[in-house]
């Protein structure tokens, strides 16, 4: 690395730096003027930050987690039991224009955490296929696990696997939103400072070839350990603070269609870099809104042929596309990461 | 513990590994000879089962034609999938990297997503089925078990499917060609047997057989629904990686052993709490699952990697 | 770049058949831009829908203004035009209508204290996502100013909006909502106007318990939040009543496929089943007890049998099946079954009710998601009167003093949940391809088939 003043500067001359700077801009932005509904900004920062942490894991370190919506159920499981049963926790949420909420969010994020760090241990010796899959399998052996656990912490409340917060356990909108706002902000440091840490290079060579990346020295077991734990983290930490935005949680946060959701923002956008996920989750939030009112009903099929499209003809992604054009004598390739 | 009970789980338990063995056939063949995983497996099960039901409802047609039909449009697709999707993606390489068998996952992964919402897009979320159609007598009882019988129709020919399959791939040269490129793809180009042709083959099959086993889904479960597929794509991975990759006998003894430990864990789980059976013993496959793919990654018919 | 070859252009035909099939499809479901329908003869109500990319589609109903009103009410929702319940949606939407122009025209507007208000719907299209509601209603509130809010249709999604109410302290009457479970958070401004979800089969279980008192339950239900409320009212009511529960299993989400536990049950020696979930597992259960020969004396599921495709599906399987239902078409409630219970009638009579359905939705005929949504409205409207004030508080106060008969039943809230506890839920049998309301004998069109021929002399 650079000296601090080089770095910096080098920094300040990066376009990705400067759209993602733009792109919370926006939302803060769109957020005091009330340009557009809470609820609405809401939903695009919860794409964006589902996005941003399978990026982590699918992203740099090529390992795609199909059952990644496992984290989002347990985070969001983990934080509406917290408050549920946890009397000074629920006051806390209130504390602090949102960063109390976040406080618990990141207690949530932590148990989604210490699951990702004790399974990952094991499962991410698996490669390829068999990763994606053993992680569809840890997805349904959580599933239904809390599909049994759940209804017998209150037989008289929780039925199915449902739970609904009590009146006085909810919170502000702007409370919520000012969690999730903090969470992505931290999100996209973090997404950045490990494409431009050499820990993002050494998953980097992961990605391109594990047994060489190996060889050359790199700690690939604990860099994958590290990646999935992060990805794991954050996704329970957006989970959490989505359950929270509704008011409750149920088992169809564990679907797979939240997976499909990470992996398609991911893809459209690009795999392995840090703008990928941003825009693609702009650009799906767009597309699904905008296949949703005009094609109701056929809006997925579109979206799945899109996806197939993607993958065949630009396996790269929009930004990996961009990323090979050149404006202005200058290659994208070193400005957009 | 009641006696009766256990020989229904375990009866009902057996019956269903059947299906779910047949149904996991056509993938590990596409897994364990091309390295493609099936992402779209439920939803490639469900065609055989609505295109039967179309014939059933809107033509009139029996069932066992249905089937039939359900199987050559089964073989059609798998055409069309490898020339439509695989082909740019396998077709011409060697020695699958794990870039490319990121692309494949996606690939089939975008045509779960846009069979599953073709679906429902056209069929709804109602059960559909054959309604109460039968081959005469409704039900049989074996072992103090009242069976319908359609579901020993669905097993019977589930089994007999896998028997032909199996005397395919041991004793006819086609069959023996697909095993020698599952087991070294180079070598067997080295000795003249073209690639493209192997795949092309394996794909009509793989995929034709999992067509054909959503007739049998169908008739065990009497209806089906578009969420069926999320019910037997992720135990079809489970089964195949029990089984091992490629093994057609292997996902067979594995989707019974799948179904028999499910019957088994409902009735242990029930002497405990009966609420919470149903869940626990959908979980226990999804636990073998985990634990196989940590301790045994090559199955219990697989061969070593 | 490697050579494709003959397989490029395969796939590039096969991309364009798909495209054409999409492009084909896509063609014949094409949203229309603007909707006319004519509502009655003398006024016509235009239903404009405005697609805009990213923001939501906006619906405004607008209707000649009528002298003398001093203002207007606006009641927000959102309702499922698309998705899932895209069919209870029509029906809940076309009940809205009927209410309001119940109100407006005939019950000539709203009385608050000596003013007198016209009512206008103001609703988004939710398409059955939750992810969705919290939104719309933030929207309805914050942009639209609506002054009360309806619930969308199903518990799920009602849950869904219940917090935005709560938070901004709007009171939202529930017509699709069943579960008790929203009631008992302490939400503040959430009351209901159907029956809810634990009182589904205490009538069925009456009418058992009447006819056999010896009876041999198994409640086999699904594993979900409504079904299981459901079954828990209903086991309670079994232990009043002294019946026996010999078998109980709740089963997954999606299951169709039910050998072991019917096998389970017939081994413990039931001769009633009750139960059931949503349409797919609830006709599925019916449908393999039948196949696997089990004698059953009754049968009460929920929600699949009140569906015509039921009866399609299983044919004479459906024959002495029982559901209950929050409404019927023949249900006898009347201005003078008020007189008699000593309460005030509200609203139009059932068979006004019925011909006013019948011209708004364009000759269809109501069904039960119908006159829950009317009902609705009508409750709040009457709520609104008695507060004499356009305040959430004051008329969330109302709805505690409202003791009302409808055409959908009475209405009555308790004061500390809002749940409904005036409503009864009466029960329908299939006879011999029919429906005929059973129970309770008030309302009752034909007595109840019990035991079922059918199913237990086979």
């Amino acid at each position: 690395m650079a000296g601090k003043e080089s770095t910096l500067s080098h920094y300040l001359k990066s376009p990705t730096l400067l759209i993602i700077v733009f792109v919370v801009l926006g939302i803060l932005v769109a957020r005091i003027l009330g340009m557009s509904t809470l609820d609405t900004l809401m939903t695009i920062m919860y794409f964006m930050g589902i996005a941003l942490s399978l990026n982590i894991i699918m992203g740099f370190a090529g390992y795609v987690s199909f059952g990644h919506a496992v984290f989002l159920g347990l985070g969001g499981y983990a934080y509406v039991l917290l408050v549920y049963f946890i009397k000074p926790l629920a006051d806390l949420q209130n504390v602090g224009l949102g960063l109390g909420a976040f406080v618990v969010a990141v207690l949530a994020g932590l148990f989604a955490a210490a699951v990702a760090a004790s399974v990952g241990a094991a499962v991410l010796r698996l490669r390829g296929a068999f990763f994606a899959i053993a992680t569809i399998g840890l997805d349904f052996t959580a599933l239904y696990l809390m599909k049994a656990i759940v209804p017998e912490l209150n037989p008289e409340q929780f039925f199915g696997a449902q739970i609904i917060l009590p009146a006085d356990k909810i919170v502000e909108k702007d409370i919520v939103f000012n969690a999730m706002f903090l969470t992505l902000v931290i999100l996209l440091a973090v997404n950045y400072y490990i494409r431009k840490s050499p820990f993002g290079v050494g998953l980097t060579a992961i990605k391109e070839d594990e047994d060489a990346a190996e060889v050359l020295g790199v700690p690939t077991t604990m860099f994958k350990i590290i990646a999935f734990t992060l990805a794991g983290f954050f996704t329970g930490m957006v989970g959490a603070l989505f359950s929270l935005n509704g008011g409750g949680v149920d088992e169809t946060l564990f679907n797979l269609g939240h997976s499909i959701d990470m992996i398609v923002m991911i893809v459209i956008g690009g795999l392995g870099t840090v703008l990928g996920p941003v825009v693609g989750s702009l650009i799906y939030f767009e597309l699904y809104d905008l296949l949703l009112v005009h094609y109701p009903g056929v809006n997925l099929i579109i979206l799945g042929i899109i996806v197939a499209i993607v993958v065949l003809f630009f396996p790269e992604g929009l930004i990996g596309l961009l990323r090979k054009y050149k404006v202005m004598g200058m290659r994208l390739r070193d400005l957009l990461e | 513990m009641d006696v009766s009970i256990l020989a229904i789980n375990l009866v009902n338990g057996l019956l269903w590994g059947i299906i779910l063995g047949f149904a996991a056939v056509g993938l590990t063949l596409l897994w364990g000879v091309m390295k493609v995983v099936n992402l779209a497996q439920g939803e490639v099960i469900l065609m055989g089962s609505y295109v039967a039901i179309i014939l059933f409802t809107q033509y009139g047609l029996s069932p066992l034609v249905g089937g039939l039909v359900a199987l050559l449009v089964g073989l059609v697709a798998g055409f069309l999938i490898y020339w439509a999707l695989l082909h740019k993606l396998v077709g011409k390489v060697e020695k699958i990297t794990l870039k490319i068998e990121m692309s494949t996952l996606l690939a089939m992964f975008a045509l779960s997503i846009a069979l599953l919402n073709f679906y429902y897009y056209s069929f709804g979320s109602e059960p559909r089925g054959f309604g109460l159609w039968n081959l005469g007598l409704p039900f049989i009882r074996v072992l103090g078990t009242t069976i319908r019988t359609n579901i020993l129709l669905a097993d019977a020919l589930a089994l007999i499917s896998v028997a032909v399959v199996y005397l395919f791939l041991d004793r006819t040269i086609l069959g023996k060609s697909i095993r020698a490129v599952m087991q070294d793809a180079q070598a067997a180009s080295l000795v003249g047997i073209n690639p493209v042709k192997i795949k092309l083959l394996t794909t009509v099959l793989g995929i034709g057989l999992t067509v054909f086993s959503g007739f049998m889904v169908l008739l065990f479960e009497a209806s089906v629904t578009p969420e069926i597929a999320h019910k037997y794509a992720p135990l079809s991975f489970v089964v195949v990686v029990l089984g091992g990759l490629g093994s057609v006998v292997g996902s067979l003894v594995a989707g019974i052993i799948i179904g028999i430990i499910y019957g088994l864990s409902k009735v242990v789980v029930s002497l405990f709490n009966p609420r919470i059976s149903d869940p626990v013993a959908l979980s226990t496959a999804f636990i073998v699952l985990i634990l196989i793919l940590l301790f045994k990654p090559e199955g219990i018919f697989g061969r070593k990697r | 770049m490697r050579r494709y070859g003959v397989s490029k252009y395969v796939t590039a035909i096969a991309f364009l058949v798909i495209g054409l099939i999409v492009g084909a499809v896509i063609a014949m479901s094409s949203p229309g831009q603007v909707v006319t329908t004519t509502v009655t003869q003398s006024k016509v109500v235009t239903v404009t829908k405005t697609i805009t990319p990213a923001a939501p589609k906006t619906t405004t109903q607008t209707t000649q203004k009528p002298t003398g009103f001093a203002g207007t009410i606006y009641i927000g929702t959102t309702i499922s035009l698309k998705g899932k319940f895209a069919h209870e949606g029509e029906y809940a939407l076309n009940g809205f209508k009927v209410a309001i122009k119940w109100l407006n025209e005939v019950h000539g507007g709203i009385k608050v204290g000596d003013k007198v208000y016209k009512v206008e719907l103001k609703y988004y299209d939710d398409e059955s996502s939750s992810q969705r509601v919290p939104e719309l209603y933030s929207k309805l509130i914050t942009e639209d100013k609506v002054n009360f809010l309806l619930a969308p249709y199903s518990s799920g999604l009602t849950k869904a909006a219940a917090p935005v109410a709560e938070q901004n302290k709007i009171v939202m009457v529930s017509h699709g909502g069943a579960s008790d479970s929203i009631f008992k958070q302490g939400y503040k401004y959430v009351v209901q106007t159907l029956s809810p979800a634990s009182t589904y089969l205490r009538s069925v279980v009456d009418l058992i318990a009447e006819k056999d008192p010896n009876a041999k339950v198994a409640l086999i239900y699904e594993n979900a939040a409504f079904a299981a409320t459901v079954a828990q009212g209903a086991k309670d009511e079994i232990q009043k009543k002294g019946l026996k529960l010999v078998y109980e299993k709740p089963y997954e989400k999606g299951a169709t496929e039910f050998g072991s536990i019917i096998n389970e049950a017939m081994a413990a020696g039931a001769d009633v089943l009750l139960g059931g979930g949503h349409f797919a597992d609830g006709t599925a259960l019916v449908q393999q007890a039948w196949q696997l020969g089990w004698k059953l004396k009754g049968i009460g599921i929920i929600v699949a049998p009140a569906l015509a495709e039921f009866k399609e599906q299983l044919k004479e399987a459906a024959d002495g099946v029982m559901y209950p239902a929050q409404w019927e078409i023949g249900v006898k409630y009347s201005p003078e079954a008020a007189k008699k219970l000593g309460i005030e009638w509200f609203g139009p009579t059932n068979e006004e009710y019925i011909q006013m359905y019948k011209e708004v939705s364009g000759g269809g005929t109501p069904d039960y998601h119908a006159a829950e949504a009317t009902a609705a409205i009508l409750h709040l409207a009457k709520a609104i009167e008695v507060a004499g004030s356009l305040d959430s508080d004051a008329v969330r106060a109302a709805f505690n003093k409202v003791d009302i008969m409808t055409f959908f039943g009475r209405l009555k809230v308790d004061p500390a949940t809002g749940l409904q506890i005036g409503h009864q839920m009466v029960v329908v049998q299939w006879q011999s391809g029919e429906k005929k309301i059973v129970y309770p004998p008030e309302a009752a069109q034909a007595s109840p088939i019990y035991p079922a021929e059918n199913w237990y002399k086979r």
